[in-house]
Formats: structure tokens, C-alpha cells, sequence
């Protein structure tokens, strides 16, 4: 039988929180949904509320589960392909230096460092 | 890595190299919107949120593929700077005067002119971030001889505007792009080296980067 408040409304609590944390602070998305799933998930284990509340947080959890393993699942596997000029694989780990030769203070922002071509 | 600061004539410059140097600037103007959040790229475009923040290139790369594709982060608007005046459209906490690129009349040599006007050191306003990547000087003889950057009062970037005179067009691309976040107070400025009363035109190339919906429908 499904009942609203824990079987409803949970999920959607959850979906609210993604949507409000990609919309609002993506930086904040990802963490959100580990601590809604381990949250929920140890709350519910450890009996903490009891009743339909428990029932409520044990559905919490649940619903966060896909979108935390969905989270840890991108993070393993990023989808570009690191240095696509490099063929060999064993350089991909090659590593850069540490920028230490330059006590000037740097006038631009890095992200911009590749936007000069070559041909420059 | 040090800034390296130099003009490019645009004539020296392929189709394909302005395509590419406006696309990587593009790419990592919205880069930098991540970083500012601006918008809200990371959402936007897929994957980019599990690339951590620290690889830029990485996550350059994946946004320059991205807009490749003819897709465009839904969340930001890009467009061209708007100085003033308020009726028009600025994106300054103190818009100009007149909707034009004009310095200050160039009253003494040897002194730096704000390129916006009467505006010495503009703000922008919450949300727009400024990525300028080029020049194009359309009086002449030019009568300014440098032009350069500032955050605050930090120099940021100082280009020598001397050479375009032997050109026929006087439009250059910045060795690399200088940017200003929102709410940076920043100052554009070209050295007068003709005494004048009138003003130059001393055009910033720059795209400018908005949540969406702002200004543009």
C-alpha cells in the first residue's frame, strides 16, 4: 500500500533538494545528496525515529541512493579525455610542475592561459 | 606561467585563428563564470560538475567541445559590454554618458584617459563578467600611444598601441584576454600621445557573460 507522506512525499523532498541545490549552489549538489543518502540510511538503521517518520527518512534515503551513486560514479570516471595531443598512455599521468618561478603577481586569471594560439 | 602582453594585428591573424582564439576565450570566459557563479555552467553542461574545479583545461576543453556541438550553457547570456547611459543599457554601476567607446578628450600628452568617458573607474554591476580580448582604434591619426589595464590599482595589463599606426586597419587581438569579475572596479586607459580637445574611439573587443535572461529574453 502506498501511503503519501512516506512514500511520496520522501522522494520528492529529495528531488526538491537536488533541484534547489543544482539551481541555487551546484557547488553544493553533489555533497547534498551523500549526506541526504548517509544521512538517511544511518538514521533509519540506528532506529532513530520511529513510526511513519522513520518510515519517512528510511524513503529518504532510498530515493538519494541513485543520485548519490550517480555523483560518485561521475567522479570516478570523467568524461574527457585527458590530453589529446599525448598518444601514449603511460604520459597521460605526467604531471606539471608547480608554478614557483614567478614572484610577480600574475595579471590574469588561469583559466585563460590556453587561449593564446600557438601561432602567437 | 607569467602574463604575456602584446597586440596581434588582426590582419596577421587567419579566420581560423580568430575562430579558435574567440572560442577558447569563450571557453574559458565560462570557465570563469563557473568559478564567479555566473549562472550556473556546471549544470549546464553535462559532466562538467565531476571534473574538479582545479583542472581548467580539462574542464575548457569539455565546455569547447560543447559549444562545438552548437549548444550553449541555457543558463548564461553572452553578449557585447554596454557602458551607458542607463536609458540605453549599461552593465556599469556608473554607466557613460554617450553609448559609445570614447576616451575622455585628450587634453595632454604623456596622461591616461579612461576609454569609457567621464568614467575613470567603472564597476560592473553583480553578475556580469567582462572577458576583453582585442582593440580597434578608428580615429586617426591615432592619438594614443599605450593602453593599459587596472584592477583596482593594480596593473594588469599594459599593450603598446605604437605600431598599429603603420597599418591599414587599426584593429589587434590581446596576446591573451584580460578579465574583470563581477563587481571588479577596473580601469581601461590608452597614454595620449596627441594633444587634443576631441575624444578617441578606442573600442574594447570583449564578450561579455550574464545569468540568463538578465537583459536578453
Amino acid at each position: 500500500m502506498i501511503r503519501v507522506v512516506p512514500d511520496v512525499v520522501a522522494p520528492a523532498v529529495v528531488t526538491g533538494v537536488d533541484i534547489a541545490t543544482l539551481e541555487l549552489a551546484p557547488g553544493w549538489n553533489e555533497l547534498a545528496s551523500y549526506i541526504i543518502a548517509g544521512g538517511a540510511y544511518i538514521a533509519s538503521g540506528l532506529n532513530l525515529i520511529r513510526g511513519n517518520g522513520g518510515d519517512f527518512v528510511k524513503n529518504m534515503g532510498i530515493a538519494a541512493l541513485p543520485l548519490a551513486a550517480r555523483n560518485i560514479y561521475m567522479r570516478v570516471k570523467s568524461p574527457v579525455s585527458r590530453r589529446a595531443g599525448v598518444g601514449a598512455s603511460r604520459l597521460v599521468l605526467q604531471h606539471k610542475p608547480a608554478n614557483t618561478d614567478s614572484p610577480i603577481k600574475r595579471s590574469y586569471q588561469e583559466e585563460f592561459e590556453s587561449v593564446t594560439p600557438h601561432a602567437f | 606561467m607569467a602574463s604575456r602582453n602584446y597586440l596581434v594585428n588582426t590582419e596577421d591573424l587567419s579566420l581560423t585563428d580568430r575562430k579558435e582564439y574567440k572560442l577558447a576565450a569563450i571557453s574559458a570566459g565560462i570557465e570563469r563564470c563557473a568559478m564567479k557563479s555566473v549562472g550556473s555552467p556546471n549544470a549546464d553542461i553535462p559532466g562538467l560538475e565531476s571534473i574538479p574545479t582545479a583542472q581548467h583545461e580539462d574542464r575548457i576543453a569539455l565546455i569547447r567541445k560543447f559549444i562545438l556541438t552548437g549548444q550553449w550553457p541555457r543558463s548564461i547570456d553572452q553578449r557585447e559590454l554596454a557602458t551607458g547611459p542607463a536609458v540605453v543599457r549599461t552593465d556599469f554601476v556608473a554607466p557613460t554618458v554617450l553609448a559609445e567607446a570614447l576616451t575622455a578628450p585628450l587634453m595632454l600628452v604623456n596622461t591616461w584617459y579612461s576609454c569609457f568617458q567621464a568614467v575613470a573607474a567603472p564597476q560592473l554591476l553583480v553578475g556580469k563578467l567582462l572577458v576583453i580580448y582585442g582593440v580597434c582604434v578608428t580615429t586617426v591619426p591615432i592619438p594614443v600611444s599605450y593602453l593599459q589595464f587596472l584592477r583596482g590599482t593594480n596593473v594588469q595589463a599594459v599593450f603598446d598601441l605604437q605600431t598599429q599606426e603603420a597599418r591599414l586597419a587599426f584593429d589587434a587581438f590581446f596576446s591573451e584576454p584580460v578579465v574583470f569579475d563581477p563587481q571588479d572596479i577596473f580601469a581601461a586607459q590608452a597614454l595620449c600621445s596627441i594633444a587634443t580637445t576631441a575624444a578617441a574611439q578606442v573600442h574594447l573587443h570583449n564578450f561579455l557573460f550574464e545569468k540568463a535572461g538578465d537583459t536578453i529574453a
